[in-house]
């Protein structure tokens, strides 16, 4: 195959990637429109007008939470570790409406366990969960055409959460869109021209939100190349000739290029957001138009108040990632973090030596007795200090006597 | 203009040193061209480099500039005479210019679209890395800790585990998230900064575009040796700097999992080449590269033992498989019958079986990750399976099924199945094997069983 490729795009014979081209396009026009055909519950041309329900007709009825603006926020879960958002809706029919969104935000959603709950008015006693997966960035999706409740009519819909709340959830809105097939191609088209920008997650996924996408981009040039390679081995057999392998290798490399093209307009913005963001800046600079820029001043405050290196700094806070994150402002002072997760443990007095410096902040296993200089562990063992640097509310920095 | 300067020199200096410490391991080699050499140039460079910082480390000598720039330059220069006479890049190129002329216009076209996509592609992410500082977690928990602390204090000084930081209670003995990483990346950054002439956490991080530009070269190279013409060997290497997980990992600089991908890959292709040449140099360097792989990351050391198969396999067919079919036998025994939990070089191997395939599949074929790799992967070997096991090729197929198993055994009964349920792992590893797999999908399409080449 392969030797073939030097004469595949020379165009002795034929035209390959003209070829290459026509059925690579053919090839997409068909993936589009069947998937959008799928999605689109039968509805090819007129979609039913969408439904929105803003956030003052939803009711936070488990868990706690208040109504500002024109949003509701979620900010703690119930006992049961649930919280739950309702709404009663006029009665709609399950199959011209496949989707449900709803446009939530919140600083840390991954932790978080999203479901969607409905009713039927033919069912009136049941209800039917689905769950939704959300990467955090637009609104929480759910697809509900492979749902064996979604049927009949909907009478009400909520969204649960369970997991962790560690930030306030907020909800604006459910919209569950009508559809046909020009306005899921519309989104498919939207998701596909969607900006993939660099944050901490994008070393492991860099891609998070195509997971909710109708049609992912990759799936469909996949489809796409495929189906024009087959049809058009299928036809070369048909007239009973050979294919020609450098029309399949202009299939392969065009295909590849287009995904690749979107790939460099979306490293290029990237490079543009950067470039005004951090270049031509020093590093204390960036770090101030960094998205941490708060944790990085405040680090620099306690920093400046400890002695230079070399020095044994013990950082105490409760939350694991300010612990991670802050810890890396002290270095190359010699800093200690508990790496664990969960069952923080604050150091055993007899482990703080003199002269070691201890930071505390919002931290709960140890107590700093003010008056008396005296750093206080839960079962009433002292260990004498120093004080260095006091903040109410803020961090503490105290040298072991 | 001092930034610019030191960051050239960080990178040129290992660079050729490196270059013409292949050359010189080349140096009776029928087919010696510039090109493998400079593409390997790099992270042999960058490697002698981290030994020179720890044998002055060792040696209670303080890291500067000169410190580590003269014995970079004595190599260099001993890496010179060694390899003397050099051959003359003209006369390399006569060849590569006649078969050039001949070919037609839109095969051109091809070759220069690649090229021009891929330098596009490695400038974006130099000014990337050049302006953005310390963003992945592990940049900044695990790497970038040793580097800066080293940086400080101008020697190696110890990491340790939490428990022993608390009770040893030395002034002088740090920890971090992974305390006993090994130390090569975070020595490279220090080597960047050194040059750079003081701490800056962005341009530090120099070394992985040098490194993505190095690994594109090594691989055209070796492409060129296998037989495939520019435009085809052009088209493959674009086919890889391409992939975006490989582009972040690159962008997002400071984690070590792109210079294992270079060295598996490097050590790879060059071993490949040995089961077709038999010539020592590739051999030696394939070794080189995989000595490389522990030195960089822990798991290295596992990718390295992969390329043991396929050497008794290039020796000997027929006990190079039957050492592969004992090899699975223990797997498998060990999974019906072995302890429920096995610790092997910091990773708990369990006979429990964990299905992590939806995330698996999710990344290698509905998000972008990898482009129409993994698709193209498959479609290959299908079309491609009776040549699996051909003499010429078994050596390959070999260190695949290896790479593939490896990942296999550490996603789906390891301690590691969390990391990849939870989406943290999942593309780590296949990023490892990434560039090897890339040359061996070209060594399938091959139909030539190309004797080298010569640049």
């Amino acid at each position: 195959m392969t030797a073939a490729f030097d004469a595949a795009v020379s165009g002795r014979r034929q035209e390959p990637f003209a070829t290459a081209a026509s059925l690579l396009i053919a090839a997409y026009a068909v993936v589009l429109l069947g998937a959008a055909a799928m999605h689109a519950g039968g509805s090819w041309f007129a979609a039913p007008a969408s439904i929105t329900v803003p956030a003052s007709r939803l009711e936070l009825v488990r868990g706690t939470g208040q109504r500002i603006g024109d949003a509701v926020i979620v900010e703690a879960l119930d006992a049961g570790g649930l919280a739950v958002l309702s709404t009663r809706v006029t009665p709609f029919p399950a199959k011209a409406y496949p989707r449900v969104e709803w446009d939530l935000r919140t600083a840390d959603p991954r932790a978080l366990s999203l479901s969607l709950v409905w009713a039927t008015r033919e069912q009136p006693g049941r209800t039917f969960s689905a769950p939704i997966a959300w990467s955090g960035t637009g609104p929480a999706v759910v697809d509900l055409r492979e749902e064996d409740g979604w049927r009949g009519s909907i009478a009400g819909v909520a969204l649960a959460v369970r997991g962790t709340l560690a930030q306030p959830l907020e909800v604006a809105a459910v919209t569950v869109p009508g559809v046909s097939v020009p306005t899921v191609l519309g989104r498919i088209f939207r998701q596909w021209a969607t900006f993939f920008p660099f944050r901490g997650i994008s070393i492991t996924l860099p891609f998070d939100e195509e997971r909710t996408n109708t049609l992912s981009l990759l799936v469909a040039t996949a489809f796409a190349l495929g189906g024009a390679a087959m049809a058009y081995t299928l036809a070369a057999r048909y007239r009973k000739r050979r294919p020609d392998a450098r029309v399949l290798w202009a299939l392969l490399l065009a295909a590849w290029v287009i995904l690749d093209l979107r790939w460099q307009a979306n490293l290029g913005w990237q490079l543009v957001q950067t470039a005004r963001q951090f270049a031509g800046k020093s590093i204390e600079e960036k770090y101030q138009a960094s998205v941490d820029h708060d944790l990085h001043a405040l680090m620099r405050k306690v920093s400046d108040a400890l002695p230079p290196p070399p020095v044994r700094v013990h950082f105490l806070t409760d939350d694991y990632a300010l612990r991670m994150r802050g810890s890396w402002f002290f270095y190359p002072r010699n800093v200690y973090h508990d790496l664990s997760h969960k069952d923080l443990r604050p150091p055993e007095p007899e482990q703080l030596r003199a002269g070691d410096h201890v930071v505390t902040f919002l931290h709960t296993g140890l107590a700093y007795d003010r008056e008396r200089k005296m750093l206080v562990w839960p079962d009433g063992r002292r260990k004498a200090v120093d004080e260095v640097l006091f903040q109410d509310p803020g961090p503490v920095v105290l040298r072991v006597r | 203009m001092r930034d610019l300067t030191g960051v050239a020199l960080s990178v040129a200096l290992p660079w050729l040193a490196g270059a013409l410490w292949v050359m010189a391991i080349r140096r009776d080699c029928g087919e010696r061209g510039w090109l493998p050499a400079v593409g390997y140039g790099y992270l042999t460079g960058a490697f002698l480099t981290t030994l020179v910082m720890r044998v002055a480390s060792a040696a209670g000598v303080g890291w500067s500039l000169g410190a580590i720039a003269l014995p970079m330059l004595a190599l260099a220069l001993a890496g010179y005479v060694a390899g003397r006479p050099l051959p003359s890049p003209r006369v390399q190129w006569t060849p590569e210019a006649r078969e050039w002329d001949t070919l037609p216009g839109s095969l051109r076209a091809v070759f220069w679209l690649c090229f021009v996509l891929t330098t596009i592609r490695l400038a974006g992410l130099a000014l990337e890395v050049a302006w953005r500082p310390l963003l992945p977690w592990d940049a900044w928990s695990q790497w970038g800790t040793k580097a800066r602390v080293w940086f400080e204090f101008g020697r190696i000084v110890p990491f340790v585990a939490p428990a022993d930081w608390l009770r040893m209670g030395d002034p002088m003995a740090f920890m971090d998230m992974h305390s006993y990483y090994p130390g090569a990346v975070p020595l490279l950054q220090v080597w960047t900064n050194l040059c750079i002439g003081r701490w800056d956490e962005s341009l530090m991080n120099a070394p992985w575009p040098a490194l993505a530009a190095a690994l594109g070269i090594a691989f055209y190279s070796q492409a060129r040796r296998t037989g495939a013409g520019a435009p085809k060997a052009m088209v493959f290497t674009y086919f890889l700097l391409s992939l975006p997980f490989l582009d972040i990992h690159v962008a997002l600089a400071g984690v070590a999992d792109i210079f294992v991908a270079a060295a598996y890959g490097m050590a790879a292709m060059a071993l490949w080449q040995w089961t077709r040449t038999r010539q020592r140099s590739d051999l030696v360097l394939a070794a080189l590269m995989a000595a490389a792989c522990p030195a960089i990351k822990i798991e290295g050391m596992f990718w390295a033992l992969t390329l043991i198969p396929p050497v008794i396999v290039a020796v000997n067919r027929r006990i190079g498989f039957a050492a592969v079919g004992l090899l699975a036998a223990v797997a498998l025994s060990y999974l019906l019958f072995g302890p429920p939990q096995l610790t092997v070089w910091g990773y708990v191997l369990r006979t429990e079986f964990t299905d992590v395939s939806l995330p698996l599949a999710q990344h290698l074929f509905i998000m972008d990750n990898w482009h129409l790799l993994w698709y193209g992967a498959i479609a290959v070997i299908v079309l491609r399976h009776r040549r699996l096991l051909q003499p010429d090729m078994a050596p390959m197929t070999v260190t695949m099924l290896g790479a593939v198993g490896f990942i296999a055994v550490v996603y789906y009964f390891s301690s590691a199945s969390g990391g990849v349920d939870n989406e943290s792992l999942v593309n780590r590893l296949p990023l490892h094997m990434v560039p090897a797999l890339v040359f061996y999908l070209l060594l399938l399409l091959c139909r030539r069983r190309a004797a080298a080449n010569p640049l």
